[in-house]
């Protein structure tokens, strides 16, 4: 009798199975991406973007679908989850944002704030710390949703993907989910940053994934590069492609950075692999000075035009000029930060939290005002380990043995 | 006659244990706790001096009236007027922590897992099997934990291991910086002061095996303790911050949500829900069966089990007071201002003043000590119930 009990009871768990509650993933509307904007009598609009999923059973039996692969829903409304429920005016599905992979946020949303938006996914049981913020740059930034969007098939994922792979290429972009938001947000002495997306007119062949061929006049390129700065909460500016690697320089999470340095004829490109950065704020005579320490271990990319890096001088000389290069870089992004954001997003009230938490707890009120006027002194260190498969230029002829 | 379970010293380490990390699993009361900033993890390696300071008593009472179960004991110090009053007290708390838990394991399914199922139909789910084993008796409790709680550590093991990658150890410091002595002491006693397991010996270890040590299984017990604690605590505050940790509900699932396996498997929190609620039922288990037994000692009835199933449905009724089904309720029971007040008189207080009387009246009191412990397992009966 106990055993045909247990066996009823093991049947039982089968009709109990679902995917994360008593409804079934079909009955779900999954919101791969959201948009979050500002309306123009001032209230909130989310668009949702929404995996459809009869489009992929469209491409099993024919091989390629002639239906969207998502689609898009604007909710508005006086608070976000006003603006969440009015997308179900239009639904008839149950929206599910637990598959949500990147979070956008209009211009005029970020600089009203984001507290509303970050309290809102904080308590709200199926959205997760895990989809990456993004700011959109662009007077329309619904326009993302038509866009294209290279191989992937829906934004959210093609947003995923890329923060998977672009910082194995590059620095000139930041992947901050919401996690780390939220965390610098708390965090003393270090403001928060998002990604950055603009959208640039498509030269190049697009994939028209998004309009699943029905509008092959889509045209726009989405461009990941550069930060979104923040102080507080709002966002107070932006920086670009260049002034990002410093970012990543100095926050210390540089995967590949890739500096052009020119030498002799040409070009050599230097890649770091990997980098530490010493932060110390100082106050000699009342003033407030930043000292910025850059260990840089670099690889040899491409040495254009004829130098020799086997003698030990010209590798010398090419640190040098990677040095004096990168310092300025870093001068600049910290300087625009000082002067225009007036917002500490490299962290440095942070470092000097961690070194001189006395002092930290005198000044920690007026530091936004301390970093804005505070003198910087950049001293970048690099050290070239690696030349590659070659030791000389490929265009050097003599070579002895 | 017949024989009383035993259990072995693996299976109390196991219950000792389990029911120890269940609060940790579910909301960290450590991060909330003075000085709530990156120095907490001082104050868990703090509190284990507070922690053998207030469990001190009962130790000794264990050690000392060995063979003797919870209401013999204090019957014996007290008298059996005064012994059966000093039970009661016991009997309260198990039922408080009983119903407090409960409450604040629906609560946690009913925010991360299932909100929109009905606070009655969870409770419902748990109540069942508690009752169901806690009916069974001390041995059925000793085989679960031994099966549940490995499961348990396991699991924490897994996403300290998983979730390294994604640690950042800056967010512990400044080390000592932003707390004072004061600040660390206070958290260290309140981190003690929850540490209410000792009562788990104090009741199971008159079913424990002869041969097997209290003192070292109670040591074991806090040292697997304080190691499965720091492990859950440190990746917890290295991930999320000290700062929004203490903002959720239950840090260590909201952790478990940031790691994948190798950027291969994600949404690994699943496995945390599957360590942690049956060992959430294990500690509803132990104090069901505490309370009932402990009962039946004070109205004199040779089992635990006609006591059982009314003091689930009591618990069951508590949950669903309206004023219960509450957040704000949940969090002021689960709060320094509320927890460890209920749980010091219980575990320190009465046991200190046990104490007392045992020293007073030492020369009356030895006399009615048995020469040999009364031994598990064998064909006599103590005095008490059987607690089969």
């Amino acid at each position: 009798m106990r055993r045909i009990v247990c066996l009823c009871l093991c049947m039982l768990t089968l009709v109990c199975a679902g995917c994360q509650s008593r409804r079934e993933p079909k009955k779900l509307a999954v919101a791969n991406s959201v948009l979050y904007d500002i309306g123009t009598r001032g209230d909130y609009e989310v668009t949702a973007e929404i995996m459809n999923p009869s489009a992929s059973q469209g491409t099993q039996k024919s091989g390629a679908s002639s239906k969207n692969p998502s689609i898009t829903i604007t909710g508005k409304g006086a608070s976000i989850r006003d603006a969440v429920a009015d997308i179900t005016v239009t639904l008839e599905q149950d929206l599910f944002g637990g598959h949500n992979k990147a979070r956008f946020f209009s211009e005029e949303f970020a600089k009203k704030g984001m507290i509303n938006a970050l309290d809102f996914l904080a308590r709200d049981h199926l959205a997760d710390e895990t989809p990456y913020m993004v700011v959109i740059r662009d007077p329309n930034p619904k326009d993302i949703y038509f866009s294209s969007i290279a191989l992937s098939d829906m934004v959210g994922n093609y947003i995923e993907r890329m923060g998977k792979s672009q910082p194995k290429h590059t620095a000139k972009g930041v992947f901050v989910n919401t996690l780390d938001f939220t965390k610098d947000y708390y965090t003393e002495g270090k403001q928060p940053v998002t990604g950055l997306i603009r959208f640039e007119s498509c030269v190049d062949k697009p994939s028209l994934n998004t309009d699943g061929n029905q509008n092959p006049t889509s045209t726009r390129l989405i461009k990941y590069e550069g930060l979104a700065a923040f102080k507080d909460d709002k966002l107070v500016g932006y920086m670009d492609g260049k002034e990002t690697q410093v970012y990543h320089l100095l926050t210390e999470d540089v995967d590949t950075a890739f500096i052009t340095v020119p030498m002799g004829d040409g070009n050599t490109v230097l890649e770091i692999s990997h980098s530490s950065a010493d932060k110390k704020v100082t106050f000699p005579e009342g003033k407030t000075l930043i000292g910025v320490t850059v260990k840089a271990f670099l690889r040899v990319v491409t040495a254009e035009q004829g130098i020799d890096l086997s003698r030990p001088e010209a590798v010398k000389a090419l640190e040098e000029e990677f040095d004096q290069r990168v310092e300025k870089q870093i001068d600049a992004a910290v300087h625009k930060a000082q002067r225009q954001f007036h917002s500490d997003i490299f962290g440095f009230g942070a470092a000097l939290h961690g070194k001189d938490p006395q002092k930290w707890r005198e000044i920690k009120d007026q530091w936004d005002d301390l970093f804005s006027s505070a003198d910087v002194s950049v001293t970048v260190q690099s050290n070239i380990i690696r030349e590659g498969e070659i030791k000389q230029p490929i265009t050097m002829e003599d070579i002895g043995e | 006659m017949r024989s009383k379970p035993v259990i072995s010293s693996v299976q109390l380490f196991m219950m000792a244990l389990g029911s120890a990390l269940v609060f940790p699993y579910t909301f960290m009361p450590i991060l909330v706790t003075p000085p709530a900033n990156q120095d907490v993890w001082i104050v868990l390696l703090s509190s284990f001096a507070f922690i053998l300071v207030i469990n001190a008593p009962l130790l000794i009472l264990m050690n000392k009236f060995r063979g003797m179960d919870i209401n013999r004991i204090q019957e014996t110090i007290l008298g059996k007027l005064l012994g059966k009053v000093a039970s009661l007290f016991f009997v309260l708390f198990f039922l408080y922590c009983f119903t407090a838990c409960m409450l604040i394991s629906a609560m946690f399914i009913n925010i991360y897992i299932f909100p929109e199922t009905p606070i009655w139909t969870l409770v419902a789910y748990m109540i069942v099997p508690v009752a169901y084993a806690a009916y069974k008796g001390a041995g059925p409790v000793g085989r679960i934990a031994v099966f549940i709680v490995p499961t348990a550590i396991l699991m924490v093991i897994i996403f300290l291991l998983a979730g390294i990658g994604t640690m950042d150890i800056s967010e512990l410091k400044p080390v000592l910086s932003d707390s004072t002595l004061g600040e660390i002491t206070q958290g260290a006693f309140f981190t003690a002061a929850r540490y209410s397991e000792i009562l788990i010996f104090f009741v199971f270890s008159f079913f424990l095996h002869r041969r097997a040590s209290i003192n070292k299984t109670y040591a074991s017990a806090l040292l697997a303790f304080g190691l499965t604690y720091m492990a859950m605590l440190i990746p917890t505050m290295t991930v999320l911050g000290h700062e929004f940790a203490k903002h959720t509900w239950n840090p260590f699932f909201v952790f478990t949500r940031q790691v994948d396996l190798l950027q291969a498997i994600e949404r690994m929190q699943a496995l945390t829900m599957l360590a942690w609620f049956p060992m959430a039922l294990l500690k509803l288990i132990m104090y069901c069966y505490m309370a009932s037994y402990t009962f039946s000692g004070v109205v004199g009835v040779r089992s635990h089990k006609p006591f059982v199933f009314p003091f689930a449905a009591v618990a069951y009724a508590l949950c669903l007071l309206p004023i219960m089904n509450k957040s704000s309720t949940v969090e002021l029971l689960r709060s320094d201002r509320i927890f460890p007040w209920v749980i010091l008189p219980v575990i320190f207080a009465i046991p200190l003043l046990l104490c007392v009387v045992y020293l007073l009246r030492r020369k009356k009191v030895d006399l009615l000590i048995p020469r040999k412990p009364e031994i598990p397992g064998q064909n006599e009966a103590p005095p008490g119930n059987n607690g089969a």
